[in-house]
């Protein structure tokens, strides 16, 4: 017995003083630009909005050679989201990168208290912060105008020859909903024009990530339903809709990023027709780049949308240009249709406590959540 | 040296961890003679054995046989050198049939006799290195000439689980041979035998002896013993102690060697009258739940003060079920139960044990004890209930302790510490007299103790008896299962013989003789008992 | 100087003292793998995130940080005991739950009902979780009492039954479930649910989640010590458990035992959920799986060397480790390493029994020797 703790207390004392002291010895705390993102539900490689934000960060980072990093929180709870900002912090990190509505009360917690860190928030508007809370000057947040990308999304489906549409979104937040109403909306004005008749199943996923029991209630859309293509509108949930679009040789549309390359490549060549961009990557680089080298930092909640037609990859929401697969429907008609929206001849409303009013040629089935 | 010797052990010392199981021990085995190893439990028999049949590496000494060293690895390296031995649990396959058995391992190929053409040579060939096809005829007329030759009748087409003990021995004798064994070797042979299949085993020890084979028979049934062997060897707490030609030595001789000092054989005990009744059973009958098969059938006796009344017979005849019926671990199907007057058929076990009923059960590590408890916990194991012990759902710890030390003192019960001692590391010995401790202090009219020296050696055994007979002194009921004819005549009072979960005899000890009882227990009725024995005289 | 000496000795031939050693011994042993592992990912990091997982909360530079995360460390802590000591006591009495995942959820549909519903007091809405829950380990123990139904496989199909229930109950009750971020309320600080924090949180820079919560669960850690060492009821629990055909000789009720046994786990598993939730910690989320808590109950149990006290202990390395690990993903370890190498560290503690079983027969052949040897001198 004794050997035993005596081995013991040797071992524990040897490993001990090694990690230690090789560990205090390896730390250099530079006061160098650094910046660090923190994430919400997935991870930064859930294909969509959590990896445009990642590599958004990670690009200009490497551009211009500074430190860049991701924390995960533990599990999924405000005070969790805290530790990982409070850890990035007080690892030195100067700017927070916060995608997602999640992280606002964790913002609203640590933001008073670092007031030299910069906090870029995502996706978070004014209901996620806590009530009477008042906005630090180092918080600035931007929200995009998802619906019009939805919109942009669904007129180029149906303009496509698309009549049996699919919406399938993540949990029911604010910005998925505006996603899927716009969408709908864009459904309708092209059938209106069209004058075709068209169907659309409207459904949540309630999570973010895809599984047998998503992929299941897909596949039965695309055999039951004869759903031709299937907007997916939640983060990692894509995966089952690829999946299913894969197996049934039906379509979808992507969302946040431009997730062609990525199911190409995971699942089959072709079968995302198109996708629902925001600009994230776009607005972390941009942003990242104002207030590195000019300085400039617009605290508050900031809107973003269209700001042109001419260019229209510089819009923070919009559809991939690159690789374009459409072909009825062609990037002129593109062009024109954001300058119809621009100019108010085409108006996308952002309601999303109503259904969007639709005409005698659309039908829209809600379903409600798989889960 | 005129006499060759089959096999020599010499100076064999084997040590697992700190402890010496064999220290520098002599085994010498003359060609064509039986010798005894005689020695306790525990005293390193089975280790010397093992070391012989290849089992263990002796860390010291040499093997040789005759006259040239060898060196045994493993049991293959002991089969080359054609030595056999039969372990004490058989090693049989149950759902083999005997044949298949005793040709497993050592299985004789199909092949084309002398002079085979081509196509037979290349089967020879095939079958000998690829295929193994069995000549199962070829195998079995072999086995029929050792069965003659050695008259060791066996069914060889019955499977191993539908035959007795008895023959599954013979089998393994009969594969020893089968093997060309010429040194044998038997642990503990008769443990598991009646009285009268110990003489039939002993006489086909006898016959091998005569066709030249030499044996080692491990026992500490002097009986047997003196009765086939040609020296002994006595071995104690893995010392070499002496080796004896049998005619020149004596049992009480031997003995003494074994546990080193003098051992009274019979116990004496002062004759009572016994008193009033305490237990009467009644028509028991229980039915055994998994296979539906009547394991006691409408048994009835009685247990009076200052007795004891001892339930004979061979390991499971239904004596184990007729004190589980008794003390309530098993349901029965009719019958009653009386205690000191008293119908206890419909109590729970807890209300038995409160009524008076005192249980040394016949697996210890079973039912009687807790082994990862200490000696205080398993003290107190069935009247933790009582009020010395508990109040108000607490345990009384002071009081606790003090009983335990109370037992420890009186019943000089052994451990590497106090009484917080872990039982589980303690002897089979210690152990049993935690429980007979406990169970005597209770101090109940009725006393039952199964096998209550089962396993112990010769000294333990003795102060168990002792015990018992004081309490039959001290005017308690006692009924006792035992499977030992030396026990349950030098302690009984009333013979009760059981064989297939009825009584089919009752006793006195004084009246009747070992055979009558032996035969009562293998199941030969009284009218055929005297019919054998007329047969006898004749 | 030899009075010392003698005191080590005989310390350390002691059951309890070899517990602990084998369980400090699994312990270093998952830190060294754990630490092999991060050598083998990324070496130039790996002893500053070993230190990161060692250190947890004080790495933060912050003392402020400091209290306030030893502060979660502690209240994190606590869920956990009650869950390891629902299934010690289990395990004492020869059954293993594995069931302690559902009881939770099902105290978790009570809390939230109770918590966020109704606002009742923190303590009956406890209460009643446990209660709750107490009656829902109770199907495992009647199934197991009377018709022999393995715990085992009971406790897992029930582990699925109570998360769809929980999920399937919350999620459709717009009082109690914030849907459009798929999770229940959370409690608030304000509400009448929530467990006060009796001037605990002062103590760690304003950490709202420590409070009565942790005094309660060293009491209840003392009640189980005393339940096992000093009354009839842990007694004959620990004797079914360590050999049911002995409890049967004496008389001891086994359908009455395993009965009690599996109440009193549950009740336990219930006084997790609450702990964890009733701070304002947390709440339920859709789940596809039963919570990890039932399961690292399991691991800390056998870690703490199945003792009352021993489980705070253990419980309490596995939340830092866990914490801690959750701090080494900005170091190149992505998470899914960080959680490996957690469990790689919790689970190590399995070997416990391993070790421990080495030990205890290396120590019987000692005794044994020594028996054998006492009855020669006296021959």
């Amino acid at each position: 017995m004794k050997k035993f703790f005596v081995s013991l207390l040797a071992t524990a004392l040897v490993f001990f003083t090694l990690v230690f002291t090789i560990g205090t010895l390896t730390r250099n705390k530079a006061d160098e630009f650094r910046v660090a993102m923190v994430t919400d539900f997935t991870d930064v490689n859930d294909g969509s909005f959590n990896q445009a934000c990642y590599e958004g960060g990670k690009e200009w980072c490497k551009n211009n050679h500074i430190p860049f990093n991701y924390y995960k929180p533990s599990s999924i709870s405000v005070a969790e989201r805290i530790k990982s900002i409070t850890l990035a912090i007080d690892r030195g990190y100067d700017v927070i990168l916060c995608p997602g509505y999640a992280l606002g009360e964790a913002i609203a917690e640590v933001a008073p208290k670092h007031p030299d860190v910069y906090f870029i928030g995502l996706d978070i508007t004014a209901e996620d912060f806590p009530e009477h809370f008042i906005m630090t000057d180092n918080i600035c947040v931007f929200n995009y105008h998802e619906e019009v990308a939805g919109y942009l999304a669904g007129y180029a489906a149906v303009k496509e020859g698309f009549t049996r549409l699919g919406y399938v979104g993540g949990m029911p937040a604010a910005q998925v909903i505006r996603f899927g109403y716009g969408y709908i909306q864009g459904i309708d004005d092209a059938a209106e024009e069209l004058k075709k008749n068209v169907d659309v199943e409207y459904v949540y996923g309630g999570q973010f990530f895809g599984d047998s029991e998503i992929h299941k209630y897909v596949d039965n859309l695309y055999k039951v339903d004869k759903t031709e293509v299937i907007f997916s509108c939640g983060g990692s949930i894509y995966t089952s809709i690829a999946l299913a679009a894969k197996e049934n040789n039906g379509y979808m549309i992507g969302v946040d990023s431009d997730q062609a390359p990525i199911i190409d490549r995971d699942y089959k060549e072709g079968i995302c027709i198109t996708s629902a961009m925001k600009g994230i990557k776009q607005t972390v680089i941009d942003k990242l780049e104002e207030l590195y080298f000019q300085h400039i930092w617009k605290k508050g909640i900031n809107d973003l949308g269209l700001v042109s037609s001419e260019e229209p990859e510089k819009n923070y929401v919009q559809l991939p240009l690159e690789n374009w697969r459409l072909k009825n429907f062609t990037i002129e008609d593109y062009k024109k249709l954001i300058e119809e929206i621009m100019n108010g001849s085409k108006i996308v409303v952002d309601d999303i406590e109503n259904h969007p009013v639709v005409s005698q040629y659309t039908k829209v089935n809600y379903r409600g959540s798989i889960k | 040296m005129s006499e060759t010797y089959a096999i020599e052990m010499l100076g064999i010392t084997k040590k697992f961890g700190n402890i010496l199981a064999n220290d520098h021990i002599d085994i010498r085995l003359k060609k064509g003679h039986i010798l005894a190893l005689c020695g306790e439990n525990d005293a390193g028999k089975s280790t010397i054995m093992s070391i012989l049949f290849g089992l263990f590496q002796p860390d010291e000494g040499v093997i040789k046989k005759e006259g040239v060293e060898v060196k045994i690895q493993n049991p293959n390296d002991a089969t080359k050198l054609n030595i056999g031995m039969v372990h004490q649990h058989f090693k049989l396959v149950d759902s083999f049939s005997v044949l298949q058995n005793i040709i497993l391992g050592d299985e004789t190929l199909k092949e084309y006799p002398d002079k085979p053409n081509v196509f037979q040579k290349a089967f020879n060939f095939l079958n000998k290195h690829i295929f193994k096809i069995i000549d199962v005829k070829k195998a079995r007329e072999e086995v029929n000439k050792i069965i003659e030759q050695y008259d060791l009748q066996v069914d060889l087409d019955k499977k191993v689980k539908d035959i007795s003990v008895e023959m599954q021995q013979k089998v393994e004798i009969i594969k020893m041979l089968y093997r060309h064994n010429e040194i044998l070797i038997f642990d503990e042979p008769t443990a598991v035998l009646t009285e009268q299949e110990i003489q039939d085993f002993l006489t086909v020890l006898t016959h091998l002896k005569e066709e030249g084979k030499s044996i080692i028979f491990i026992s500490h049934k002097l009986n047997e013993v003196f009765q086939v062997s040609d020296e002994i060897t006595v071995i104690r707490k893995g010392l070499y102690i002496d080796t004896l030609k049998t005619s020149e030595t004596t049992k009480e001789e031997v003995s003494s060697l074994m546990v080193g000092r003098k051992v009274e054989f019979i116990s004496e005990k002062e004759k009572k009258t016994p008193q009033e009744e305490v237990l009467r059973v009644e028509h028991l009958s229980i039915m055994d739940p998994s296979s539906k098969k009547k394991v006691v059938n409408d048994v009835s006796f009685n247990v009076r003060k200052g007795e004891i009344v001892t339930l004979a017979g061979i390991d499971g005849n239904g004596q184990q079920e007729v004190i589980y019926g008794i003390t309530g671990l098993m349901k029965m199907q009719s019958g009653s139960i009386m205690l000191d007057r008293k119908d206890i058929s419909t109590l729970s076990i807890r209300e038995r044990i409160k009524a008076g009923i005192s249980h040394i059960p016949e697996d210890r590590h079973k039912h009687g004890l807790v082994l990862d408890y200490s000696i205080y916990e398993n003290s107190i194991l069935d009247r933790y209930f009582e009020k010395d012990y508990s109040q108000h759902l607490l345990l009384k710890d002071k009081n606790i302790t003090k009983y335990g030390d109370e037992l420890i003192e009186k019943y000089d019960i052994r451990s590497s510490g106090d009484g917080n001692t872990l039982v589980r590391g303690m002897s089979g010995g210690n152990q049993q007299k935690i429980i007979i401790g406990r169970e005597i202090e209770r101090n109940q009219d009725l006393l039952i103790a199964v096998q209550p020296t089962r396993g112990l050696d010769i000294g333990a055994i003795e102060g168990i008896h002792e015990l018992l007979l004081k309490q039959r002194e001290n005017d308690k009921a006692i009924l006792l299962v035992s499977l030992e004819l030396d026990q349950v005549f030098s302690l009984s009072d009333r013979i009760l013989v059981m064989y297939e979960g009825e009584i089919v005899g009752e006793f006195d000890p004084h009246e009747v003789d070992r055979e009558t009882l032996g035969l009562y227990m293998s199941g030969a009725r009284k009218d055929q008992v005297n019919a054998i024995k007329e047969n006898k005289h004749d | 100087m030899t009075k010392i000496k003698t005191f080590f000795s005989t310390l350390l031939k002691k059951e309890g003292t070899k517990t602990v050693i084998t369980s400090l011994w699994c312990a270093l042993l998952g830190l060294i793998l754990g630490f092999l592992l991060l050598l083998f990912i990324n070496a130039k990091e790996a002893a500053y995130g070993m230190t990161s997982v060692l250190g947890n909360y004080l790495i933060f530079s912050n003392p402020q940080d400091r209290l306030n995360y030893f502060g979660q460390t502690l209240a994190k802590t606590a869920p956990l005991i009650a869950m390891s000591l629902s299934i010690l006591v289990c395990y004492k009495a020869g059954l293993f739950n594995i069931g302690g995942s559902g009881q939770y959820s099902i105290a978790v549909i009570v809390i939230t009902f109770l918590g966020i519903g109704a606002n009742m007091p923190w303590y009956l809405t406890m209460i009643v979780a446990m209660i709750a829950s107490m009656l829902w380990a109770m199907i495992t123990g009647a199934l197991k009492a009377f018709f022999n139904v393995n715990e085992v496989i009971s406790g897992i199909m029930l582990n699925w039954i109570a998360l769809y229930i929980t999920n399937g109950i919350l999620s459709t009750n717009s009082i109690v479930w914030d849907s459009p971020h798929s999770e229940a309320f959370t409690i608030s600080t304000t509400s009448n649910s929530y467990i006060p924090s009796i001037g605990l949180d002062k103590l760690f820079a304003n950490n709202s989640i420590v409070g009565l919560g942790m005094i309660l669960i060293l009491v209840v850690v003392v009640i189980i010590f005393i339940l096992f060492k000093k009354t009839t009821l842990g007694y004959e629990l620990k004797t079914t458990g360590l050999n049911s055909d002995a409890a049967s000789y004496a008389g001891m009720n086994k359908v009455k035992n395993v009965l009690i046994a599996t109440a009193i786990s549950g009740a336990l598993a219930g006084l997790a959920a609450s702990l964890n939730l009733q701070n304002g910690f947390t709440s339920w989320r859709l789940s596809s799986t039963p919570v990890d808590i039932g399961f690292q109950g399991i691991s800390s149990a056998f870690l703490g060397g199945l003792h009352p006290i021993g489980v705070i202990f253990s419980s309490y390395f596995i939340v830092h480790i866990s914490e801690g690990g959750s701090m080494i993903t900005d170091l190149g370890f992505s998470p899914e390493v960080a959680s490996i190498m957690t469990s790689l560290i919790i689970y190590l503690s399995g070997f416990v029994f391993f070790i421990k079983e080495l030990l205890r027969r290396h120590e019987i052949k000692l005794e044994f020797a020594k028996a054998t040897r006492g009855k020669e001198g006296q021959a």
